[in-house]
């Protein structure tokens, strides 16, 4: 039984579970270029790098549903040498490894980079989580996510907090 | 933008959980677990969800080892505490005992002894000096509007903290400045009180500033005199002394904190003053005593990771308290003078954390400490016209603590302070009304000062853990002459269990206190007679119980309570004084769309107050300052109102809403017999803006 708005109204989620959710909204207003998916059947990979077992155990739960009739895999990687084969990728950038590093690596790729380092928008992720007052917000970093083939959807960008570059 | 050593014992726990769950290898998938909720919600729904704190929380109840609260600025908001005091008050196992000239914090049992303050993880000033008696009004008057997230630790802290951590250690956070940002906030209650406060900032990727400035006023209490006296007091009363309380103990403050990060580098400085009205052994004849109590602190920092197991750290730290008894007003309508203390330490702290191996946690630390311009400067000239100064004096500590688990289920922790003494405190007095001078040199009979800190943490499974504790701290006393700091022993046995829902600790403890400075009758050789001398072989003995819960039996409404039971004894097997045998605090709010309502009990048992050597028709003999108080309850509401993250918000906050009355026990300079009249219903009204 879905549960509504009212019966979770003033809920208070852990933040693992929130990032998921967020994760699955931003694949829902983000296009990847026509060539990403070779056939219906092929997955959507979601990738976690450096990323606590509270946040992977959460973003589990994202392997049941789908982009556009692909199934949604999650995966955790250990380093960057798989990551291009990732459509999103996500960090907590809590062991050292760098929003610079991995923005290097993946540059030009087809990859949505969500971060919650403080500053990883500014640095070049195409999203920064962050928590605000107790909740969870984002900054979107436009020119990032365009020059990595995305489509980003209006509404997303009407939602964020704060919005780096312009659309083109 | 943590007390780093706070924030590493935190981290070790989560380590430690780390290793226990077991990374996976990868890449792997992750195994398909049960479906969320939020997944089938849009933005626009996920939004209005508040991040809970409560699964980080429990786990630092878990894996801290010690007695600990925390409280997040969610929370405090809920609550609306109007200050610092306020909220301290209703923190399990605390009690505050207002004297008008001082605030003392009492913990399970004990008062006298210091917590140590920490703001964004800087030591504040230590108030434990020779020849002074420093006020802690400035711990408690830091802006409740600044805090973050507060971290309170019962029990001895002195292997980590040094001086001043001999009922634990309150680390206040105020500069997570990307979480919670710029705001501007007035309050406007009864007894003329006021509050304004803004804080500004910003968090960059390389680093970070914030800024806090908050004021506060009020008029503060207004009972009668005669209804804290007894008849003996009252009869001796003057014509012209005053016949009230009110307007004589105004209180003023001013607090301002900057602290800034970028790279290895942090900033933190600390400026604040507190300007107030007192009781001083008699009713004043005029407006009053007043006190201006000036803080500031200079801190920076450095801290890099030399490798990935190994960090350095480095804190320069300057601070001084300042106290001007600008205006004197009892005894006599012709009394005239005032009185200036202070002093100014420097600190210079050097750390070292090495995790050799994920089981293993060693902090060595080593601090210089130079204490100076030790003043304490009397100008009455009818009644006192003197100079005290202690000689500047340094004291070095070196410290280390190790963290254990040599099983999955068990963590041992270890540490140990030595804190090298000076040889001597040399101590002279200038007093103009005798025209003598004194020079003396008092040796420091036992120079090495040793604290320990014993723990271990057995989980019995992810939501279980038993803690055995044992830890000694130190602390200067005010009398020069008595070199040897007071000591305290504790050692506590904690369970704790944590759910989901609702979660419980338990504890048992005993506390040890010795080298208690204490007045008494001794014989004078020289005529026979009875005199009073002073001593440092006070002893109490507390045993204690404490039991603390938290339910959140719907997601919108928090239940919590504690009791905390003790009975502390001298070595005379008599209670001592502001010993509450029993404190139990109730908390409860809800929150329904834009509102929160709350509400919250307190309760602090009978006082007694200390004790006073009388002028011996029986030589020896000797008696309570004054009568006992009497228990009390007080209640409180909050009404708080907050649309959305930005913008407008209000709040309503009533305390001691039945008006009960709340007495303190008597103290030496207020020994009003039958105690301090406190506060009685106060109301105030706030409005912010978060932008």
């Amino acid at each position: 039984m879905l549960l509504t708005i009212s019966d979770l109204a003033a809920q208070a989620f852990q933040a693992s579970e929130l990032r998921a959710a967020y994760l699955y909204n931003f694949a829902q207003l983000i296009t990847w270029p026509s060539e990403t998916f070779s056939s219906p059947n092929d997955s959507f990979l979601i990738c976690l790098l450096e990323v606590s077992t509270e946040n992977q155990s959460a973003m589990a739960k994202l392997d049941a549903r789908t982009y556009h009739d692909h199934p949604i895999k999650v995966q955790v990687i250990q380093d960057l040498s798989r990551a291009s084969e990732c459509q999103m990728l996500y960090t907590d950038g809590r062991h050292g490894l760098s929003t610079q590093r991995i923005l290097r690596t993946l540059d030009g790729l087809p990859i949505l980079i969500i971060d919650s380092s403080l500053g990883a928008a500014s640095a070049g992720a195409s999203i920064e989580l962050i928590e605000v007052e107790g909740r969870l917000r984002w900054i979107l970093n436009l020119d990032a996510i365009q020059d990595a083939q995305l489509q980003v959807s209006s509404k997303l960008i009407e939602i964020s907090r704060r919005v780096i570059g312009e659309k083109r | 933008m943590h007390c780093p050593i706070l924030t590493r014992m935190i981290g070790q726990a989560r380590r430690a959980l780390v290793l226990s769950g077991g990374l996976l290898a990868a890449p792997i998938a992750l195994a398909t677990a049960a479906d969320s909720p939020l997944l089938d919600l849009s933005f626009e729904d996920l939004l209005q969800f508040e991040i809970s704190s409560a699964g980080k929380r429990e786990e630092q109840l878990r894996d801290i080892p010690a007695s600990v609260t925390i409280l997040t600025r969610k929370e405090i908001e809920r609550y609306g505490w109007v200050t610092f005091e306020e909220l301290l008050a209703n923190v399990p196992g605390l009690f505050i005992h207002n004297s008008l000239y001082d605030r003392r914090i009492g913990s399970r049992g004990t008062l006298g002894g210091a917590m140590q303050l920490l703001v964004n993880g800087v030591p504040q000033h230590s108030t434990r000096q020779k020849q002074l008696v420093f006020s802690e009004i400035p711990l408690v008057s830091l802006p409740v509007e600044s805090i973050d997230r507060i971290e309170i630790i019962r029990g001895p802290m002195s292997v980590i903290y040094g001086n001043n951590a001999f009922l634990g250690v309150i680390n206040v956070v105020t500069n997570e400045i990307s979480s919670y940002g710029p705001r501007l906030s007035a309050s406007i209650g009864n007894r003329s009180s006021g509050r304004l406060f803004a804080r500004a900032g910003k968090g960059f990727s390389e680093g970070f500033f914030a800024l806090n400035l908050g004021g506060y006023r009020t008029d503060g209490f207004d009972a009668n005199y005669a209804d804290m006296m007894s008849p003996e007091q009252r009869a001796a009363m003057e014509p012209g002394m005053r016949r009230s309380l009110d307007g004589d103990t105004p209180l003023r403050d001013l607090n301002l904190d900057l602290s800034a990060g970028w790279g290895d580098w942090t900033l933190d400085l600390r400026y604040t003053q507190e300007k107030y009205g007192y009781y001083f052994y008699t009713p004043p004849f005029d407006e009053g005593n007043r006190v201006r109590v000036s803080t500031w602190h200079a801190s920076l920092g450095w801290e890099r990771a030399v490798t990935d197991d190994l960090r350095l750290r480095a804190t320069a730290l300057a601070s001084s308290q300042y106290q001007d008894y600008y205006a004197y007003d009892f005894i006599s309508a012709a009394l005239e003078g005032d009185q200036t203390m202070g002093d100014t330490q420097f600190n210079l702290e050097f750390n070292l954390l090495w995790d050799p191996q994920p089981e293993v946690n060693l902090l060595l630390g080593y601090r210089f400490r130079w204490n100076q311009d030790i003043k304490n400067d009397v100008r009455i000239p009818s009644l006192l016209d003197l100079t005290h100064r202690v000689d500047d004096y340094a004291t070095n500590d070196l410290f280390g603590e190790l963290s254990w688990r040599p099983l999955q289920q068990l963590r041992v922790v270890g540490g140990l302070r030595l804190t090298r003494l000076p040889s001597s405190f040399d101590f002279s007095e200038d007093d103009r009304l005798l025209e003598t001078q004194l020079n003396e040199r008092v040796s420091t009979a036992n120079r090495n000062l040793v604290t320990g800190r014993v723990a271990a943490l057995w989980s019995l499974d992810k939501s279980q853990v038993v803690k055995l504790i044992w830890g000694s701290s130190a602390q200067d006393s005010s009398a020069y002459d008595y070199p040897d700091p007071e000591q305290i022993e504790t050692s506590e046995l904690v369970y704790v269990l944590t759910r989901p829902r609702w979660s419980l600790s338990a504890s048992l403890f005993r506390n040890q206190t010795n080298n208690i400075l204490r007045i008494h009758w001794e014989i004078d050789p020289d005529t026979g007679e009875y005199r009073v001398g002073q001593d440092n072989s006070g002893r109490w003995t507390t045993h204690g119980a404490e039991l603390i819960g938290e339910w959140r039996p719907l997601p919108a409404l928090n239940l919590s309570f504690s009791t905390t039971w003790q009975q502390t004894e001298d070595q005379t097997d008599r209670e001592p004084g502001y010993s509450p045998p029993l404190l139990v605090k109730l908390k409860a709010d809800y929150t329904h769309r834009a509102l929160t309502y709350a509400a919250y009990a307190r309760y602090v048992d009978a006082m007694e107050s200390d004790w006073n050597l009388i002028n011996p028709t029986t030589p020896g003999a000797f008696e309570r300052l004054g009568q006992p108080t009497d228990p009390y309850w007080d209640l409180g509401i909050n009404l708080g109102y907050r649309p959305s993250i930005q913008g407008l918000y209000a709040s309503l906050h009533v305390s001691n809403l039945l008006n009960q009355e709340i007495r303190y026990a008597a103290r030496e300079t207020i020994d009003l017999e039958r105690g301090l009249i406190g506060a009685g219903r106060r109301a105030m009204l706030t409005l912010g803006w978060v932008f």
